[in-house]
């Protein structure tokens, strides 16, 4: 490990001032560590900052870099989640998976990988199926890994983007990988030819160096020495132009143990030295160690003991340090054959037994990996179903939330409607009572009505009476009995100078026109005779011959005779209407109008008085107004008032003549 | 010799006429009715001069009555007899064929002055009824012209109508309802007969009430 691992458990708010210690201390070694701190406290938008760290984490991932990438990642996605930016999120947790699975951090892979599925990034689902699948291959779950991988290669060829489309290869290898795995080595090789056939689509040559290299493996697997040399040699051609890293590491050392089956013991010693000086140009340590081992056995094959020597023992340390126990195992096996050549038995006795018992642990490893990997599905599985669970009983109380709601919606429904029903029973109860109230002083009204019409009827009537018995009766009498003294005046000329009889003369007289004069006031002969309009011409006239005050008549329609109470009601009411005109108005100039047309009866007295205020209710009753305001409600008239101070009033009155 | 029938329900006005005459030779009371039947059966055999006639009757109007015998028999001479003294009654009576108009509360010499006057085929009227038919005269009016009198409210309506105002907006500026100003519309097309706007407005032109 090249580079610092401290950073590893540096805590964010600690880390800036550490980092500044450690900067001061060693500046040249840790230049991520200088760049996070830099984009952390430059200028820049937080998601301009975001973005930097990202693609520092990035170059630090393509720079084999895993501690520096995995820290710069880190810092990039609380950064992300403080300042809400999540435009990289996903991509960034799927690289941080990746970091982990090579880290063989299997816990932490799964969850940043929960983390990268719940940024709910669907476009980036695939890259995420392809570190799935990756994981799973690790773990061993080998149906897992294949079901991931066929996922993602199927969701990269969806993409329209045709440089994502190219991407399938490497789920494609993958699946290949999974299939040897499974020992179904020709099914594999359809999987590379599918990668290999993709790879041939993109303009560039980066792409098929991978496919290549895997049916190379294949065909060295199968001793097809040609042809597996051919590919590798392609490889290594391809890459002058195109640089990478594992193709060319692998071609070499797939070169070598072509010439190692092929006895060629030289060339596989200068191959494999070729491969290692590109690992270790490359940090590629776990290859390193591998290739050491490797070296070890060619070289030990060309009986250069020493230097066979000395680089399994450097595989041995390597692999001890990086926990490689296969590679131990396999370096330990040629150990113990060198040491059997040297004869040194109980060495080789002793490297034989450790060879074996690194390959149990492998195996033990394994197994441990299988139980892990149990362990992990069933946690996996376990929060899964804790997952499900909870939904449920999220989805239970959200029903019971929803049942109560349904429940408190229809209890309160009931009560609204309750309330309403009740209200409305109360409201017709009442409106029923108000109705039962109001037809009984309807009906009071229409007694009172009734009982003031008999009233006035009947005083009409009684009026009429007693002014038929004044002037028919009393009327009579006196005229009789002015009669007989004007016939005794004739009878007896000395009778004019006695006074006695003189004063009874006059005094008889007096009382037959007293009698005449309140019989007229009680009911005019003139309305009985000749109905209302000569009655009030009467009146008119009677009032004019006055000289105070000069009243007009206009009648329209009226020469047909209405019925006696009606026009006693009308009479009575322009009568009074009249007095008020001359007791209040001091008016000179008066109009009575009587307009008939059909039924419609207007009826108008109009005098240019001084005027009042018909809003001052005093001055209605002052004026008598109630009085006439009955009569004209008994005939079922509408009365108005119209007055203006000193320009006069007009009293205008509607009636329907009911006419028989 | 002039025959007098007298015509009232009350026998003391009989008894009372009879006594005022007693002492006039050439004037006689042939006949005495209290109800407007009798009169008018008396009538079939009689030809009385003269009619003293209640306006009172209790079965027909004294006015009615006269009109009645007018349509049968153009000698006698009716003359009113009432205790009323209303010019409506005293005129209306005229007009159906009376020829004198009498106050029950006459002296002698007024009742023997009209009996001669209408003898003679003169109108005769009590000093009190010839007061009351004066008065009558006296009235301002338009008696002058046919013109109907309008009031002060029909005036301004009328002008406003004239300025092409609608009913509406003429309640609006007078602050009548607007039933009142269609009331008073109403009446000036009745007051001048017509039943529309534009004849209203030109009758009122031609008879100067409009400019």
């Amino acid at each position: 490990m090249p580079f610092q691992p401290k950073f590893y458990s540096l805590t964010k708010g600690f880390s800036t001032l550490v980092l500044i210690t450690m900067t001061g201390i060693c500046p040249a070694q840790n230049p991520v560590a200088d760049s996070v701190t830099r984009i952390l406290s430059s200028h820049l938008a937080d998601s301009a900052k975001v973005q930097s760290l990202f693609e520092l984490g990035r170059k630090s991932w393509f720079g084999r870099n895993l501690e520096n990438a995995s820290y710069v990642l880190r810092e990039s996605i609380a950064l992300a989640e403080k300042t809400k930016y999540f435009t990289h999120q996903a991509d960034a947790y799927n690289l941080l998976a990746n970091i982990y699975l090579k880290q063989e951090e299997f816990d932490s892979t799964f969850l940043s990988l929960q983390k990268a599925m719940d940024q709910n990034n669907k476009a980036f689902l695939p890259f995420i199926h392809e570190t799935y699948s990756r994981l799973y291959y690790q773990l061993g779950d080998y149906p897992s890994a294949f079901h991931y991988a066929q996922l993602s290669a199927a969701g990269y060829e969806k993409s329209a983007d045709p440089n994502i489309q190219l991407l399938c290869i490497y789920p494609y290898l993958l699946a290949g990988d999974v299939l040897i795995k499974l020992r179904q080595d020709e099914k594999a090789f359809e999987y590379y030819q599918a990668a290999y056939k993709k790879a041939l689509t993109a303009s560039e040559n980066w792409y098929i160096k991978n496919p290549i290299q895997k049916m190379a493996d294949h065909f060295l697997s199968k001793n097809k020495f040609e042809k597996a040399k051919h590919l590798y040699d392609t490889i290594i051609l391809i890459d002058r132009d195109a640089p990478s890293h594992e193709p060319i590491l692998y071609s070499y050392e797939g070169l070598g143990r072509v010439a190692m089956k092929q006895n060629e013991f030289k060339n596989a010693i200068r191959l494999f030295r070729q491969a290692l000086t590109y690992a270790r140009y490359q940090h590629l340590s776990i290859d390193e160690e591998n290739l050491y081992t490797q070296l070890g056995a060619a070289l030990l094959a060309d009986k250069q003991i020493d230097s066979a020597r000395y680089y399994l023992n450097q595989a041995i340390s390597g692999s001890t340090r990086n926990k490689s126990y296969n590679n131990l195992s396999r370096s330990y096996f040629y150990l113990s054959s060198l040491q059997e050549q040297q004869k040194d038995f109980q060495n080789a006795m002793l490297s034989y037994q450790l060879h074996k018992s690194y390959e149990d642990s492998i195996l033990s490893i394994e197994k441990i990996r299988a139980v892990n990997h149990l362990e992990v599905l069933y946690q996996t599985r376990h929060k899964e179903e804790e997952i499900v669970s909870l939904q449920k009983a999220h989805l239970e109380k959200d029903f019971e939330i929803r049942r109560r709601n349904i429940y408190i919606s229809i209890a309160f429904g009931l009560v609204l409607a309750l309330a309403a029903i009740v209200l409305l029973l109360r409201h017709n109860f009442q409106n029923k009572q108000r109705l039962q109230s109001e037809r009984v002083k309807q009906m009071e009204q229409q007694q009172q009505v009734v009982s003031l019409q008999s009233m006035i009827n009947g005083q009409e009537t009684e009026r009429a009476r007693i002014a038929k018995d004044l002037h028919d009766g009393l009327g009579g009498l006196f005229s009789t009995v002015k009669m007989y003294f004007s016939s005794l005046k004739h009878d007896a000329p000395e009778l004019n100078h006695n006074e006695l009889f003189q004063k009874s003369f006059e005094l008889v007289d007096t009382a037959s026109l007293e009698v005449r004069r309140i019989a007229h006031n009680m009911m005019p002969e003139v309305l009985m005779k000749l109905g209302l309009v000569d009655a009030v011409k009467d009146l008119c006239d009677n009032i004019s011959a006055g000289k105070l005050l000069k009243v007009s008549l206009e009648a329209h329609g009226m020469s047909k005779r209405l019925n006696d109470s009606t026009e006693i009601m009308l009479f009575r009411i322009v009568q009074e209407l009249l007095n008020n005109v001359i007791k209040h108005a001091h008016a000179t100039e008066a109009i009575i109008q009587f307009i008939k047309e059909n039924s419609r009866l207007s009826v108008i007295v109009e005098d240019n008085g001084q005027g009042f205020n018909t809003k001052e209710a005093d001055l209605l009753k002052h004026a008598g107004i109630a009085t006439i305001q009955s009569r004209v409600n008994y005939l079922n008239g509408k009365m108005t008032i119209d007055s203006q101070k000193n320009v006069g009033t007009t009293v205008m009155m509607d009636f329907l003549i009911h006419e028989e | 010799m002039i025959s007098i029938l007298v015509v009232d329900d009350h026998p003391l006005v009989h008894d009372g006429i009879k006594t005022m005459l007693k002492d006039e030779p050439s004037l006689r009371i042939t006949g005495a009715c209290k109800t407007a039947a009798e009169t008018l059966s008396f009538l079939m055999d009689n030809e009385p001069d003269i009619i003293l006639l209640d306006i009172s009757l209790p079965d027909l109007d004294g006015l009615e009555l006269c009109m009645k015998i007018r349509a049968k028999c153009h000698h006698p001479k009716i003359i009113g007899l009432t205790s009323t003294n209303e010019a409506g009654i005293i005129t209306s009576l005229l007009q159906r064929g009376g020829n004198g108009y009498l106050l029950k509360n006459m002296e002698r010499s007024e009742l023997l002055e009209a009996i001669e006057t209408v003898s003679k085929g003169k109108v005769y009227l009590s000093r009190a009824a010839n007061e009351k038919i004066l008065e009558q005269f006296q009235v301002p009016k338009s008696l002058a012209t046919d013109d109907p009198l309008l009031t002060r409210r029909e005036k301004e309506i009328l002008h406003l109508l004239a300025d092409g105002l609608k009913g509406p907006q003429i309640a609006e500026k007078l602050f009548l309802s607007p039933l009142t100003v269609e009331t008073h519309r109403k009446n000036l097309f009745r007051k001048f007969n017509i039943n529309s706007l534009q004849m209203l407005l030109r009758i009122a032109r031609e008879r100067n009430i409009l400019p």
